[in-house]
């Protein structure tokens, strides 16, 4: 599939209409309207590369345990009155059944244009969980990455061509880079797709020498945060402008704050950080043709289907006004 | 100064807690939960909101107190998190993006820095006193000025020149809280930058000049509680020099730092052994007494036990309610135990 400079996507989550209720990682009758209703207003407002909503979901990991068969804890708090469910491994991990299979398929299936079949990181699964069974660290995040690859396989047998990884917790235990980098490359060798990471809110300067050599076609990070700090503040894009990740790989540049409470941005405010993207990572024009704008994370936390359709309509607008530009 | 013994009871090894403490778990919990987004949906009532938080600090002290936690903290409910949340008290500061608390998926604020920081408010208020009605004597907590500094970006146009310019500046923000807090048992600055990875030993040179300042004049038993991290030679006698009563020790994250305190025996503070995991490092399984109690034992006569606490390394919030209350009793059945 051809796609335009600057193509567009999103991260995965969507805020969900009121009447899906008791989503918990299986597709019901009310998660498969709101996934086709979103995929339809993707499709009319123009963004290339589609992302199912995740409508289904209840967590991105505690999901996962629950399919597995592990207990899941009671509420934690992540910040503010944000919370989820931390899964306990208690034996040995093995996945038995499809866990998110048949909403990829039922997501795909809506529309011609390509969707993207978004798996939880097997670091991010062993950080964002208890383990009582493994004794090492490496045990329980290679076992995660065997977990993750036979979902990420059947995926792709299934239809993916995109293939997102999403391993919000890198930059964690930044001196377990070595074993994130081991856990995601099992995963992602030999699919034979176009593979993505997505790795948001961290201390990214401590894990940004080891990204380059990350076994992803491209790496989607949220930078808007960074991006309003702008060159002089930010350690972050002083690093990318000196050493920019479109030598190696595709970046897909988070532009929109999806935190909740956040206001919608203007569109002058996002064709700034387009532009201070551009800055940074576009020296030459193929590392520009290597860039993707999105919003920073899923939007499932700005809590409000119609503010983040507001923010996606402005994201849409300035990257049609910078493309103009170019 | 000198450890306010007097309010919380008889000699001997005492029991307190780190960080805010898990708000879910109960009906009041979960509904402020509940409540609080429906405010963010514009649904909310803010009295209600208001009114649940003070329950609910009402609540956990009484479960701190109840399990026999010597020296309680107020469960700190209403802070957005546990590292920049003063700031939203003080001019001069605005939030910006989030990131992640160290290792784990708990995140804060970054503190944008724009001019003059100066205090708009209190920052201890209502729930504080709302614990104080519970129990009589509950220690107030803040995030450290070196930690907050840490966790803040300067703004160009800002009046300081450098973090250690900004500490000093946040410093002077508690200077002006102080003054109303004589009569709390404990001040609590928790400093996990301190000994944190990533932290250069040069860097917190400059908090024992920085605590000094902060400190000069008031009356006042302070503690720095220091986690996520190991000790070196150098960080310990840093922190073994501060002008304050209490040191708080991760020996969760360093299991090596008691040899360290065996060679350091000639300080007066009393020692807050983190020795009971919280479980920010994904680990569930509970401590057997009997092996913390010998543990501890090994540093009797190197450590006044009389000005000393045990308790968590860090906040209990990384646990779900109900397996921080089985902390909190093993906290207080470890202090009973090893006092015997």
């Amino acid at each position: 599939m051809k796609l335009p400079l600057l193509p567009t996507t999103g991260v995965g989550s969507f805020p969900k209409p009121s009447y899906v209720t008791g989503a918990k990682g299986r597709l019901d009758e009310s998660s498969r309207r709101a996934t086709r209703e979103f995929i339809e207003h993707q499709e009319t407002m123009g963004i290339d590369v589609l992302v199912d909503g995740e409508f289904y979901r209840g967590d991105m990991a505690t999901d996962y345990y629950r399919a597995l068969g592990f207990p899941v804890a009671d509420w934690t708090r992540s910040y503010d009155n944000r919370f989820w469910r931390k899964g306990i491994v208690d034996k040995p991990l093995q996945r038995a059944d499809p866990i998110q299979l048949e909403q990829f398929k039922y997501a795909q299936s809506l529309t011609e244009k390509p969707v993207k079949a978004i798996l939880t990181g097997p670091t991010t699964l062993a950080n964002w969980g208890f383990n009582s069974h493994y004794k090492t660290r490496e045990e329980l995040v290679l076992s995660w990455a065997e977990v993750v690859k036979e979902e990420a396989l059947a995926l792709v047998k299934a239809g993916a061509r995109y293939i997102q990884v999403d391993e919000p917790a890198v930059a964690e235990r930044y001196w377990e880079t070595n074993l994130f980098r081991g856990g995601l490359r099992r995963v992602t060798e030999g699919l034979g797709v176009y593979t993505i990471t997505h790795v948001c809110y961290g201390e990214f300067p401590l894990v940004y020498p080891n990204m380059p050599n990350l076994p992803v076609d491209q790496i989607d990070i949220e930078l808007s945060g960074e991006l309003d700090l702008g060159l002089e503040r930010s350690n972050l894009l002083r690093m990318m402008k000196e050493d920019p990740l479109t030598k190696y790989m595709d970046v897909a540049a988070g532009v929109i704050d999806v935190r909740p409470g956040v206001s919608v941005e203007d569109v002058e405010t996002v064709v700034r950080r387009i532009n201070t993207v551009l800055e940074v990572l576009a020296p030459t024009d193929e590392a520009l043709r290597r860039i993707w704008i999105d919003p920073d994370c899923g939007f499932r936390t700005t809590k409000s289907p119609t503010v983040a359709y507001k923010k996606i309509e402005v994201m849409l607008e300035a990257v049609k006004q910078v493309r103009e530009r170019l | 100064m000198r450890v306010k013994k007097e309010h919380y009871g008889e000699t001997g090894l005492k029991s307190t807690l780190v960080g805010p403490y898990p708000r879910v778990g109960s009906e009041c919990g979960d509904k402020l939960r509940r409540e609080l987004n429906r405010l963010y949906e514009g649904k909310g009532d803010p009295e209600l909101v208001r009114s649940l938080m003070k329950d609910l600090t009402g609540e956990v002290v009484h479960e701190m107190v109840a399990a026999g936690i010597d020296l309680p903290n107020s469960g700190l409910i209403d802070v957005h998190d546990e590292l920049t949340w003063p700031l939203e008290y003080a001019d001069g500061v605005r939030f910006g993006g989030m990131k992640k608390i160290f290792h784990t998926n708990v995140h804060y604020r970054q503190a944008l820095v724009n001019s003059e920081v100066r205090r708009k408010k209190p920052l201890i208020g209502n729930l504080y006193k709302a614990a104080l009605e519970v129990h009589p004597a509950v220690k107030v907590e803040f995030p450290g000025p070196f930690t907050m500094a840490k966790h803040s970006v300067l703004n160009k146009d800002s009046p300081y020149s450098d973090l250690n310019d900004l500490a000093e500046a946040y410093a002077r923000l508690f200077r002006d809280e102080l003054s109303s807090l004589i009569d709390a048992p404990l001040v609590q600055f928790n400093e996990p930058s301190m000994i944190a990875p990533g932290t250069r030993i040069e860097e917190i040179g400059i908090v024992p000049d920085l605590y000094s300042k902060m400190l000069n004049g008031f009356n006042l038993s302070v503690a720095v509680w220091t986690f996520y991290g190991k000790y070196s030679p150098n960080a310990l006698k840093i922190l073994l020099s501060l002008p304050i009563d209490l040191v708080g020790l991760d020996l969760v994250w360093d299991t090596e730092v008691d040899a360290l305190l065996r060679k350091t025996s000639s300080h007066d503070k009393g020692i807050g052994f983190g020795v009971i995991d919280s479980g920010d490092r994904g680990h569930i399984q509970f401590e057997d007494p009997s092996r913390v109690l010998e543990r501890l034992s090994k540093l009797v006569g190197y450590v006044n036990f009389e000005k000393s606490f045990v308790s968590c390394n860090a906040t209990l919030e990384h646990l779900p309610r109900d397996y921080a209350r089985r902390k909190v009793a093993l906290i207080s059945e470890i202090a009973r135990r090893i006092n015997k």
